[in-house]
């Protein structure tokens, strides 16, 4: 087991298997290339992406199917071969990798999700991307829990 | 917003130092080459969006939101 100090969770200990390889970083921090994923029962279903190299820098995540159980995977020909997916983007049934979008949960405002450019993982490879859309039809600020329906009611 | 028809291997050029040559145009998608110097950044729209998400995503959320999300997505 190695150690990690993080600001979040203190001292972590993991192991070397859990860290995550992101060969081109994230849009805005292209520095950031290796990611702890941390998962505990107790956050579930959040997921966390420690920095290794910045212990003040860990984003919080959710399953995308957690937002959106249709949520329609698409990956670019360039992130595929990231990931290491020389063809099709995999079918939502297969379990070996993750699909998650990161929260921003502001002052008060209320939580977004980007489904934009979600984070997928091949586990078996230990690799990551920001697998940004090239198309437009998730936002980058997708409200994490839907707008509650008004007391408007049909007397 | 201005507006210019181009055919493919036409160029437009931005400012004094910036082309944009349209490369091959397909019916679903147009393939541009853009020529401009180091220090200009060129990015998808998507791409920034996902980078001013992630900056506003990487400052800490408290240990109550937090708490109050988790709570929230279990029921």
């Amino acid at each position: 087991m190695s150690k990690l100090q993080t600001d979040r969770f203190g001292i972590v200990e993991y192991q070397d298997g859990n860290v995550i390889e992101f060969p081109s970083g994230l849009p805005g921090f292209e520095d950031e290339i290796r990611f702890l994923l941390v998962v505990n029962q107790t956050m579930e279903p959040l997921i966390f992406l420690q920095s290794m190299a910045t212990s003040t820098l860990c984003f919080t995540a959710v399953p995308v199917q957690c937002v959106d159980p249709v949520y329609q995977l698409k990956v670019s020909v360039g992130d595929r071969k990231l990931l290491g997916w020389e063809r099709e983007d995999p079918s939502p049934s297969r379990t070996d990798h993750l699909c998650l979008g990161i929260l921003c949960a502001n002052d008060g405002k209320e939580p977004t999700v980007n489904l934009l450019g979600p984070i997928v993982i091949d586990q078996r490879r230990k690799i990551g991307v920001q697998a940004v859309r090239e198309d437009a039809l998730y936002s980058a600020q997708h409200p994490l829990f839907p707008a509650e329906r008004g007391d408007a009611r049909c007397l | 917003m201005l507006v210019i028809r181009r055919r493919a291997g036409e160029v437009f050029v931005i400012g004094d130092d910036i082309e944009v040559e349209i490369l091959d145009i397909t019916p679903s998608q147009v393939k541009l080459g853009i020529r401009a110097p180091k220090q200009v950044t060129v990015l998808r729209k998507e791409v920034l969006r996902t980078q001013q998400a992630n900056l506003a995503a990487s400052r800490p959320i408290s240990t109550q939101s937090l708490a109050n999300m988790i709570e929230k997505l279990r029921q």
